[in-house]
């Protein structure tokens, strides 16, 4: 249970049904989904807040989990875990891909 | 050497023409006392590497006008220099607008009143983190100020195989950069002799570029700025941007003609306001990216973290409440039940030297004052330390192991349907048990408004000293009856006094972020770090920290009004009178009450008797209320007093002298059922305990709020306990 995943166990779990990345808003995504933040949308100060968090375009994030109600979610963005409420969650748009190992 | 010009343009009262006063640049020749800011992320591990250098020397006091705490400390050095550090808030950004980012940016550009520009700046930076940690890096040397980069939590790094080279990164940020591991102490002797020798060199503050024509514009601001003297060379830049973005709040507002150059300028170019916001924050993180590139080597495949696993349990749906709810439990029950050991030791030694002190000294006013006074007061002080440990213990071990933001994520979404966030829990949770380590526990609130609402709901939770004025008067006038046959009355009664009280406090705090404080639920955006395990140091600093600080600013409130009480009670004496009723045989009982109806205290129940009436209330009841004032359950032993038990030991006497006494004025009993029912609820209500008025005043550094709060509360307990006398009145209920 511990230590270095082997390569081919991805944590990465991206479930659509067509092929190819798609462009959703971050609170529709399900757990384990990947993907790298394309734009953030709404008000500027919250934006700014997110964005200086590290969650600007170009940033990996990763859906680890969701609170027992559904809100907050807690992300993996770039190097550390962050828990956003799904009304903060909804600005980010992020493009699915397919499994990163990196994550 | 560089010497500048005192650049100070004047103050004019009234017009918008005020100029941002700048301090002298440092000279550069060897002094012996600095000014040291250590900035850093929040679970940077700041905090360890402060009590590391401060060895545990520091005061807390804070920012004026606001509640945010300033935490400062001394580290001298081996040469014999003495720097003075401030530990700023943690914090990710300089520029974001929050009370906290303000005052770390007027910290580090020295326009905080009272206190003068840093001469350095230790950036703490987590080297698990190292992206985000370096934004702020780089912020914080924008604003001109020297910087040494700790980098910190090189232990983890290596576990992860997180390969950083240190001079390569120093390069690159041209700032010494210290690898240490605040933990085990390593790399703090090097920060410790670089701190000894370090001679700021007053180089470029700003290595990333954004986009052409805004770095044009920038420039021009920039340079405006410096002609006009509003800011100098090494801060012209930061603040030209600051202005630019709108994001400064209290940076003084300019004159209208640079006002209006500045708009010209702006206007040169077609960008947006978020253009130019995304551009600053991006080309940052562009240059940072790069920078990691060239310096960070890791593998390919992250480690899967503990942490991750360890919240697989600690957060699961179901799993995850219930190990929050044993947690709190146990911090509820220890505060509760393993305080009372250490308190009954203390009233037990206060109670021990009070008794020699009174078999060693005659009789005479100043022994009554020394013991009654001086004595109590000092006990009343102490009593509350137990609970104090207990709670910033449990509290600190919380917030270091990273347990507290898995317990914030958990109840954000309760929390927010009164408009609070899940950092308000403990605070509430404790205030069940003692409102004054409760409102002490609301510094972990970031968010000032927030906090105030806390505070301010914090004593209507019903807390433990309510307890014995409950058992007492339900004991009294409500019948040992049990409804259906098993439900017992008094149990019920009980149980709805406590509810009462906490669902008063959750519907305060919601009428408040409603209506008074108005303003959305700031955003969550929680970082939740890695599993730590807690530094026994830290944890036994913070608990000194805030024993020290409750003994000497609300310690010495509650002295000094325990002092008043006891004059009131005991002034103006009167042994002819005591003398001559002695002489009628009067019993002893009657006495005692002619006593204190002389005693300032008694003059002053009398005063307030007409107003209490319509709540049902005669002039004793008056004099236990404002008793009560000091402790709630010290009415208990006023009316001990007044009725001539001793209450402790024999309620049922009391009980019994109270239910006998009549109203001389209208011939009826002074205590019926619905006569307790109304002090009842004017307790669920009202602020008694001067305790809590002293830690509000120390926790939001000024009497503003403590009058609020008592104010508030006494409406409430007032409106409560009419409305339940007079409506029982006129049900028939005598």
């Amino acid at each position: 249970m511990f230590g270095p995943r082997k390569k081919h166990q991805r944590r990465c779990n991206n479930r659509h049904s067509e092929s190819g990345p798609q462009l959703k808003n971050l609170d529709a995504l399900p757990v384990g989904s990947c993907g790298i933040v394309m734009a953030i949308t709404g008000e500027r100060s919250l934006r700014r807040r997110l964005m200086e968090m590290g969650l600007l375009e170009g940033s990996r994030l990763r859906v680890v989990k969701f609170a027992p109600t559904g809100d907050p979610i807690e992300l993996k963005v770039n190097d550390y875990f962050l828990s956003l409420r799904k009304s903060e969650a909804a600005r980010i748009m992020v493009k699915t891909h397919d499994a990163n190992p990196s994550s | 050497m560089r010497k500048s010009k005192n650049i100070n343009v004047g103050k004019q009262h009234g017009a918008d023409q005020v100029g941002i006063p700048i301090s002298k640049i440092q000279e550069h020749h060897e002094k012996d006392h600095y000014f040291v800011a250590l900035a850093g992320n929040p679970n940077s591990g700041k905090t360890t590497i402060f009590n590391a250098l401060t060895g545990g020397r520091q005061k807390t006091a804070n920012y004026a006008g606001v509640t945010i705490e300033k935490k400062e400390g001394i580290f001298k050095s081996d040469s014999g220099k003495r720097f003075q550090l401030i530990d700023l808030p943690g914090l990710y950004s300089l520029s974001a607008g929050s009370p906290e980012e303000q005052i770390a940016q007027e910290v580090l550009l020295g326009i905080m009143p009272k206190m003068k520009k840093p001469d350095l700046a230790i950036v703490v930076i987590d080297a698990t983190n190292l992206e985000r940690n370096l934004y702020l890096t780089l912020q914080v040397h924008e604003t001109g100020i020297p910087v040494i980069v700790a980098l910190n939590m090189t232990d983890i790094a290596e576990k992860r195989l997180i390969a950083i080279d240190a001079e390569k990164l120093s390069e690159e940020l041209t700032v010494p950069v210290v690898p240490v591991c605040g933990k085990d102490g390593r790399g703090i002797d090097n920060l410790k002799s670089l701190l000894d020798q370090f001679e700021p060199v007053n180089g470029k503050t700003r290595n990333w570029r954004m986009n052409e024509d805004v770095e044009k514009v920038v420039a021009d601001v920039a340079n405006l700025l410096v002609e006009e003297k509003f800011a100098d060379k090494t801060n012209a830049d930061w603040l030209a941007r600051r202005i630019m973005l709108q994001d400064s709040m209290r940076i003084s507002e300019l004159p209208r003609d640079i006002k209006h150059k500045i708009h010209d300028i702006r206007d040169t170019i077609t960008r947006t306001d978020d253009d130019l916001l995304d551009d600053e924050v991006v080309s940052r993180y562009r240059w940072i990216r790069d920078v990691y590139s060239r310096t960070v080597k890791r593998p390919l495949t992250d480690m899967q973290s503990r942490s991750e696993l360890v919240d697989r349990i600690v957060l699961h749906p179901l799993l995850g409440p219930v190990i929050f709810a044993v947690i709190m439990a146990i911090l509820f029950q220890a505060i509760f039940t393993w305080s009372e050991a250490p308190i009954a030791w203390m009233e037990s030694g206060v109670g021990a030297l009070s008794q020699y002190m009174n078999t060693a000294m005659p009789d005479s006013e100043i022994k009554s004052l020394l013991l009654d006074g001086i004595l109590a007061g000092v006990g009343n002080v102490l009593v509350f330390l137990p609970q104090i440990v207990i709670l910033f213990f449990f509290i600190a071990l919380l917030e270091d192991t990273g347990y507290m933001s898995r317990a914030a994520f958990l109840l954000d979404r309760v929390m927010r349907s009164v408009g609070l966030n899940g950092h308000s829990f403990i605070p509430l949770l404790s205030s069940c048990a003692c409102a004054v380590p409760g409102i002490m526990s609301t510094r972990t609130i970031r968010n000032d408004r927030d906090r105030i609402v806390t505070i301010l709901a914090a004593p209507m939770m019903t807390c433990a000293a309510r307890l014995p004025v409950y058992t007492l008067l339900i004991a009294a006038f409500f019948p040992a009856t049990h409804l259906f046959g098993f439900i017992s009355l008094r149990g019920l009664i009980m149980l709805t006094l406590y509810l009462g009280g906490t669902f008063s406090a959750l519907g305060v705090a919601w009428f408040m972020k409603k209506f008074v404080f108005k303003g959305e639920c700031s955003p969550l955006i929680l970082e939740m770090p890695s599993y730590k395990i807690p530094q026994p140091r830290n944890v036994l600093i913070t608990v000194w920290e805030a024993s020290l600080s409750f003994l000497q600013r609300a310690g010495s409130i509650i002295l000094a009004l325990t002092i008043i009480m006891w004059f009131l009670i005991s002034y103006p004496q009167n042994i002819e009178l005591e003398d001559s009723l002695k002489s009628q045989n009067i019993p002893t009982s009657k006495i005692n009450e002619e006593l204190v109806r002389n005693s300032y205290m008694g003059q002053i129940g009398q005063f307030i008797e007409p107003a209490i009436e319509p709540l049902g209330y005669d002039w004793k009841i008056g004099v236990g209320l404002i008793s009560a004032f000091a402790a709630r359950e010290i009415i208990v032993g006023t009316l001990g007093i007044i009725y001539s038990t001793s209450s402790e030991e024999e309620i049922a006497r009391l009980s019994n002298a109270m239910k006998e006494d009549i109203n001389p004025n209208t011939g009826k009993p002074v205590w019926t059922p619905l006569v307790a029912s109304s002090l009842l609820v004017f307790f669920v209500f009202a602020l008694m305990c001067m305790s809590t008025l002293a830690t509000i005043k120390k926790e939001t550094n000024g009497w503003k709020w403590p009058v609020f709060a008592f104010s508030y509360m006494f409406i409430l307990a007032y409106a409560g306990a009419l409305a339940v006398y007079q409506a029982g009145m006129l049900l028939g209920f005598q």
